[in-house]
């Protein structure tokens, strides 16, 4: 038992071995290559090879955090080097804690000189900033350090990046922005913006002028559809047609160099033979035969597609008038119109009827312009359109002569 | 000769002696532009040459500063370090040329009472081995030689456009570059046909425009005004003397006979470049400075009461002039010590 009690201990630690071993083991490796990484850094210093250096301090600080503590000959040294690669915020940092581990003359006084002759500054872009990214300083310093601090912040922005650090006190330059770092605590900070917008230029119509067209017309008066005749239709003219003139004056306002609204009013009228299709009532003297003609005021607005010289206008219309007719609408005949029935088809082709129109409908045009009229321009116009007064539709066409503004702008 | 006015001048009072830790030989002492400070070098012997700095106020030194570049502590390092050649900026910062044992020596940049000394142009800015920097008087352009091309040329670096540049590439080396008052010219010696010729050049130019050259070393030259001063050895491998010619061209004179050949600098001048300092070889001269001017109007004799006195530098700062010079004291020390002493008046 006793024996036993004896071993129990020993047997315990034998059994913890495996679990310290490793720790120990591990803490060793890291203080072995602490030693590799510090001897080689000040091997690599003595050769100015700063670039290694500051890559040896890297190793040096990630073996800080497993425990290792850097030395403050190595803080110095990382401070050398970064101070080397421009990096005077790093060298700085790096120097406050040398100076922490031994407050020497030489850390003070590098701390006191890194503070009498650079300020912080932050500089920063938009994600829209398009502008110069080049930093200039408005003297370039004579000491090595500070050019190097210039020329290491001139690579992060040249890189796209930001950059909040130290720099040389003085006046910089990126573009126009100017900055001026001062020593002391004050951060001077830049922040270059996206491009300024253009300045919104007030709506401006493309153009507007006077419209007018003057031409002939052929318009006619189709079939009435006698399902549409009541009682109350009163009488109503059978089809006709003729020529006439056609004007109109307006407006025409362009929103852009290709888009215009037209508005116009005019006079529309028609010309035309009444029908006599029976050759036996024809020849009856006793019934008064005049020709048939139609007077109209309509008002027209349209839309205009301008392509160049070719232009597309369409757009409803609307008609009101008077005229007189020669004929009556073959249903009406029949009685289709209420109480007027007894006419009979011999006597309905010569009633004389007289009366007013309101109809709508859309109008629409081609134009193609031929010559300059100063701010205007002439052009050759094919129109047509087609109307309704609910009993029958109101066909008509035109060759016109157009006179509207031109959309080219005018020199401001 | 004009060494027919001599005024003799004894040691004032106001003697301070500079001290360091380790021994060595002082050398080379250089005053920065304003009189706060004094670059010096120490050669103990050990193959190594050591560079300090002391801060100086009213003519009195405070401990010196012993500067060592980056990884000069590096215990990789075998042999000796080597920093030396001081130049000042105008405006406080001071240029040397360093190396670390076995590796390239370069230019380094001190702001002193400030951080580390930190290596001026990188490798791939400016290759080789770097020496003879030199500022122009305004302070914006530094001229220095490089042995990137194995026949030592010279380079400018201009502190405007951050740039290095070629400025003279011949087949023959050219050494000790000094700017001209006005920053537009440069005065250099070369190996010409085994002896040291000068030689000036106009910045832009190509062509170097021969100065002096004849018999023995014509070496070390700087502008004095409108002169070059010089040190010769044309009369003799033993005999250095100082001349002077005028840097457009002419007869050259001498200044002085048998002077103590600097460690490595150019003639010392005063502030005002009207005259040359420097002292004698001659044991029996050994322990003046003299000061002599450039017009021949006379030499004054500053005695120090030490021995073997060389490398005598002066500034004038705040309406008061100091003399920085290197001597042997007149016994019980086997090495050279630095000294500063006020010289107002004297000079």
């Amino acid at each position: 038992m006793t024996a036993t009690r004896r071993l129990l201990p020993l047997l315990a630690a034998l059994a913890l071995t495996p679990l310290v071993l490793p720790s120990a083991y591990a803490g060793e490796v890291e203080k072995a290559e602490h030693t590799r990484v510090g001897e080689e850094m000040r091997k690599l210093a003595s050769r100015n090879a700063w670039p290694a250096v500051e890559a040896s301090f890297d190793r040096l600080e990630e073996l800080e955090k497993k425990g290792e503590v850097i030395t403050y000959k190595e803080f110095m040294l990382g401070a050398e080097a970064a101070r080397a690669l421009g990096d005077m915020t790093a060298s700085r940092a790096r120097v406050q804690r040398a100076a922490k581990l031994d407050s020497t003359k030489e850390a003070l006084d590098w701390l006191a000189d890194v503070d009498k002759n650079y300020g912080s500054v932050d500089i920063s872009f938009d994600a829209k900033y398009t502008g110069a990214r080049t930093l200039v300083p408005s003297v370039p310093p004579f000491a090595p350090d500070q050019r190097a601090s210039i020329t290491y912040a001139v690579a992060q922005i040249d890189a796209g990046k930001a950059y909040t650090g130290l720099l040389p006190a003085g006046e910089y330059t990126i573009g126009e922005q100017k900055v001026t770092v001062a020593i002391g605590d004050k951060v001077a900070a830049l922040r270059l913006g996206p491009p300024p917008a253009a300045p919104k230029e007030p709506f401006k119509l493309a153009y507007v002028g006077p419209r007018a067209q003057l031409g002939v017309a052929f318009t006619t008066a189709g079939d009435i559809d006698n399902a549409s005749l009541s009682a109350d239709s009163g009488l109503q003219a059978g089809p006709f047609s003729g020529s006439g003139a056609r004007l109109g004056v307006g407006l025409e306002v362009g929103l852009s160099k290709n888009f215009g609204v037209i508005a116009e009013v005019g006079y529309h009228n028609m010309f035309g033979a009444p029908t006599r299709t029976e050759g036996d009532l024809a020849d009856r003297e006793e019934y008064l035969t005049a020709g048939n003609n139609l007077h109209l005021g309509y008002g027209w607005l349209a839309a205009n597609l301008r392509f160049g010289n070719l232009w597309i206008a369409a757009g409803p219309i609307w008609s009101a008038g008077g005229g007189v007719v020669t004929g009556l609408d073959d249903g009406c005949a029949d009685g289709g119109c209420g109480d007027y029935a007894g006419l009979g088809d011999d006597g309905a082709p010569y009633q004389r009827l007289d009366g007013d129109i309101t109809m709508g409908g859309a109008a629409a045009s081609i134009s193609y312009a031929l010559v300059d009229l100063g701010s205007l321009k002439g052009a050759l116009t094919v129109e047509g359109g087609a109307q309704s007064d609910n009993l029958r539709m109101y066909p008509w066409g035109q060759v016109a002569f157009t006179i509207a503004p031109s959309a080219s702008r005018r020199k401001e | 000769m004009t060494l027919a006015l001599t005024l003799a001048l004894t040691l004032s009072a106001h003697a301070a002696e500079v001290t360091w830790v380790g021994g060595g030989h002082a050398g080379n002492p250089q005053w920065s532009a304003d009189g706060s400070w004094l670059a010096f070098e120490v050669n103990n012997n050990a193959d190594k040459v050591d560079f300090y700095v002391v801060k100086v106020a009213n003519g009195y030194p405070s401990a010196p500063q012993k500067i060592a570049i980056p990884g000069g502590s590096s215990s990789f390092t075998a042999g000796g370090s080597y920093a030396a050649n001081p130049n000042w900026h105008p405006r406080g910062p001071v240029l040397f040329e360093a190396a670390n044992p076995g590796g390239l020596t370069r230019l380094y940049f001190l702001s002193p009472g400030g951080s580390s000394p930190a290596e001026y142009l990188s490798v791939a800015q400016a290759p080789g081995n770097l020496s003879w920097p030199t500022i122009s008087a305004d302070g914006t352009t530094l001229a220095f030689t490089s042995s990137a091309t194995g026949q030592g040329d010279v380079y400018t670096f201009s502190q405007a456009t951050n740039k290095v540049a070629v400025t003279i590439s011949t087949d023959i080396p050219e050494n000790a570059p000094r700017f001209s008052p006005d920053g537009k010219a440069l005065v250099l010696s070369k190996k010409n046909q085994g002896t040291e010729d000068l030689f000036t050049h106009t910045l832009g130019t190509t062509t170097q425009t021969p100065l002096k050259g004849g018999s023995g070393d014509q070496s070390r030259p700087r502008y004095a005004k409108s002169d070059i001063v010089y040190f010769t050895n044309e009369r003799g491998d033993e005999h250095w003397d100082i001349a002077a010619i005028p840097a457009a061209g002419g007869e050259r004179k001498l200044v002085a006979q048998d002077v103590r050949l600097p460690l490595r600098s150019q003639p010392s001048l005063t502030p005002d470049a009207s005259a040359v300092i420097y002292t004698s070889s001659a044991p029996a001269k050994d322990s003046s400075v003299y000061v002599t001017k450039l017009d021949g109007s006379g030499t004054k004799e500053i005695k120090t009461g030490l021995s073997a006195v060389g490398d005598a530098s002066i500034v004038t700062a705040g309406g008061r002039s100091f003399l920085a010079f290197t001597a042997l004291p007149t016994s019980g020390s086997d090495w050279r010590q630095l000294h500063v002493i006020d010289v107002t008046g004297q000079i």
